[in-house]
């Protein structure tokens, strides 16, 4: 066959392939999901949006898990997180049954997989009058109420015919462990024919899940305390935990660095050489003291259940925001821009409407090779609420002008802001690259 | 736009969006994704879109956008690199579909718009945000590497 005949080839097969039924009304849907009915939280607003696309991301996997008679093939419902697979492979999951219905959704909660510090419940959903549902998990402590510092996963949407596993999860952040008992509401949504439309609540179930105290016992603390210089600034490796859900390197920057730590390209090695990276779609949590210091928790997959004796860790690069320099101050009717980082312009300030609602859309010029700062969403609180920054790029401007070489333009759509002057936050002012990685032994011996 | 035109709109056109994202993945699911995230970053931005004309233009770059962006996370997870031009003879041992993935990205883009997704020169060029001249160029390029000798579409 000639290149001409494979090419006539090609044509023939994509001409039978037809796109999935569903996926312009998922993704609107989607969106919605994430504009009304999740929140962020003060303080971890970037990292609730990066765990939010991991679980969009993996909603594909939770559709996809067919019915699991036994526990061992909970395995399959579980492919999104390597560290929940190991766990559910080494009988760690545990099967629980616990039913609750009302007149529109019946569900039943099968397993979880619990331990010091995050819970992950699988559910199947069945509704007679709801083909789908969409869902939205909250969790609480037995009083009723909420945890202070959490992040909660979920399946975005559920099938009712009750066939399918879905999840919803909650770890804690911070200091507090799981306590013995904990509430989850699980409240449905049913999508409008019009997808325009806000979907109605249709179920609100809620479950006390208590837990076993050999679980939610169960993780590994190791201090490290290395200091390290990643390029021109000082970074503490301070502890590794190591807990069957996930691992994290907690590391802390000093108040004498010009600049804040803002990404850390890491991964673990244990000594039989199995190799922990950090999950896809899930980042750095970062909590900032009144004191200067910087104190970051970063997230790989588990060696839990994989009986290391000794482990490495491994840092290549990192990339660092300089202090004072943390956002971008535009006037937008003025259409300037202070604080730009290095190689950035300000392309155009223009008005715009989302949805028949006043907006701002501010272009920035960014070369190429810093263009991943930019990217998904984020809310940034103002007075009264909070407005929304979206970051979009492209190669040309809205004239179709392309970008000079080495450049493309960013769009910054901000909604919902009742001011003249916005600041666009800043990721990234440089980043710092190992020419030979950096090693840091963990002694698991010395585990708490 | 509205997001009710907007959806509408895009359930009219996610079939050839997704012939492209298949083109350009070369795996179903990842095509899927890829429409998915293409559809849901335009329904957020779909207020500025002043004219609605540009909507296949407009959405089509997303969608490229989205798939440009699973192909980088898929080359941290293997080795699947590009075949630099001045390796042309590589090409001729792949099958199409496989040189096709492995050109140049700009080369790519021009070839998948033209003849995978039946785009024109002029919207070629839109989509790509180039020069109508420069897509002329690359599409030559690209043929000449893919040894195609196919009719002006």
């Amino acid at each position: 066959m000639n290149r001409n005949e494979e090419y006539m080839q090609m044509l023939g097969q994509l001409d039978t392939l037809k796109a999935p039924e569903n996926t312009v009304k998922r993704s609107v849907r989607r969106y919605k999901i994430n504009k009304y009915l999740v929140r962020p939280l003060a303080g971890i607003a970037v990292v609730f949006a990066a765990f939010t696309v991991l679980v969009n991301v993996s909603m594909k996997v939770a559709f996809a898990a067919s019915r699991v008679p036994v526990l061992r093939d909970l395995a399959s419902a579980v492919t999104f997180s390597r560290s929940l697979k190991d766990a559910v492979s080494n009988g760690y999951a545990q099967l629980v049954d616990i039913k609750q219905s009302d007149e529109n959704v019946s569900v039943s909660v099968e397993y979880l997989i619990v331990d010091q510090k995050t819970v992950t419940v699988f559910y199947r959903a069945k509704s007679d009058k709801y083909e789908e549902l969409l869902v939205s998990p909250l969790f609480s402590t037995t009083d009723g109420k909420a945890f202070s510092s959490t992040v909660t996963g979920s399946s975005n949407a559920v099938s009712g015919d009750g066939r399918q596993l879905y999840f919803a999860s909650l770890e804690l952040l911070g200091e507090g462990d799981m306590p013995s008992t904990v509430l989850m509401k699980l409240s449905f949504y049913a999508p409008e024919a019009d997808i325009t439309q806000m979907p109605k609540s249709v179920s609100d179930l809620e479950f006390e899940l208590s837990f076993d105290p050999e679980f939610t016992s169960r993780g590994k603390h190791i201090e490290l305390g290395q200091s390290v210089r990643l390029g021109d600034q000082t970074v503490i490796i301070k502890s590794v935990d190591i807990y069957p859900s996930y691992m994290t390197v907690a590391t802390e920057s000093t108040p004498e660095n010009s600049a804040w730590l803002r990404s850390l390209d890491l991964y673990v090695l244990s000594d039989k050489g199995e190799r922990f990276d950090v999950p896809e779609g899930v980042s750095v949590r970062s909590y900032s003291s009144n004191t200067g210091y910087e104190i970051s928790n970063y997230r790989l997959d588990s060696p839990y259940f994989y009986n290391a004796k000794d482990l490495k860790l491994f840092i290549s690069s990192a990339g660092w925001l300089e202090k004072g320099k943390e956002h971008i101050e535009v006037d937008l009717a003025g259409r300037s821009a202070n604080g730009l980082p290095e190689g950035v312009t300000l392309a155009d300030v223009s008005r715009t409407d989302v949805n028949g609602k006043d907006a701002w859309l501010v272009t920035l010029r960014v070369p190429e090779a810093r263009k991943s700062d930019y990217s998904g969403g984020v809310a940034e609180p103002c007075e009264g609420g909070y407005y929304t920054v979206f970051w979009q790029m492209w190669r040309s401007d809205h004239n179709g002008k392309e970008a000079p070489a080495g450049y493309c333009y960013i769009d910054c759509l901000i909604e919902d802001c009742p001011y003249d002057t916005v600041k666009l936050p800043v990721n990234i002012s440089y980043t710092w690259q190992a020419e030979t990685q950096l090693e840091i032994t963990i002694d698991l011996r010395s585990a708490d | 736009m509205k997001m009710d035109e907007f959806a509408r709109r895009s359930e009219e056109i996610k079939g050839r969006l997704y012939k492209t994202a298949i083109v350009y993945l070369q795996d179903p699911d990842a095509a899927e994704e890829a429409l998915a995230e293409a559809v849901y970053r335009g329904v957020k931005a779909c207020g500025k879109l002043k004219d609605p004309g540009l909507f296949d233009t407009w959405m089509t770059r997303i969608l490229i956008n989205a798939c440009c962006d699973e192909l980088k996370r898929r080359k941290r997870q293997s080795s699947v690199d590009e075949i630099p031009e001045d390796a042309a003879e590589k090409y001729d041992s792949l099958p199409l579909r496989d040189a096709v993935c492995r050109l140049p990205k700009e080369l790519k883009d021009v070839i998948v718009l033209r003849y995978f997704s039946g785009y024109g020169l002029k919207e070629t060029a839109d989509i790509l945000g180039i020069p109508q001249g420069t897509a002329a160029t690359r599409q030559r390029r690209a043929l000449a590497l893919l040894r195609l000798e196919l009719e002006e579409v």
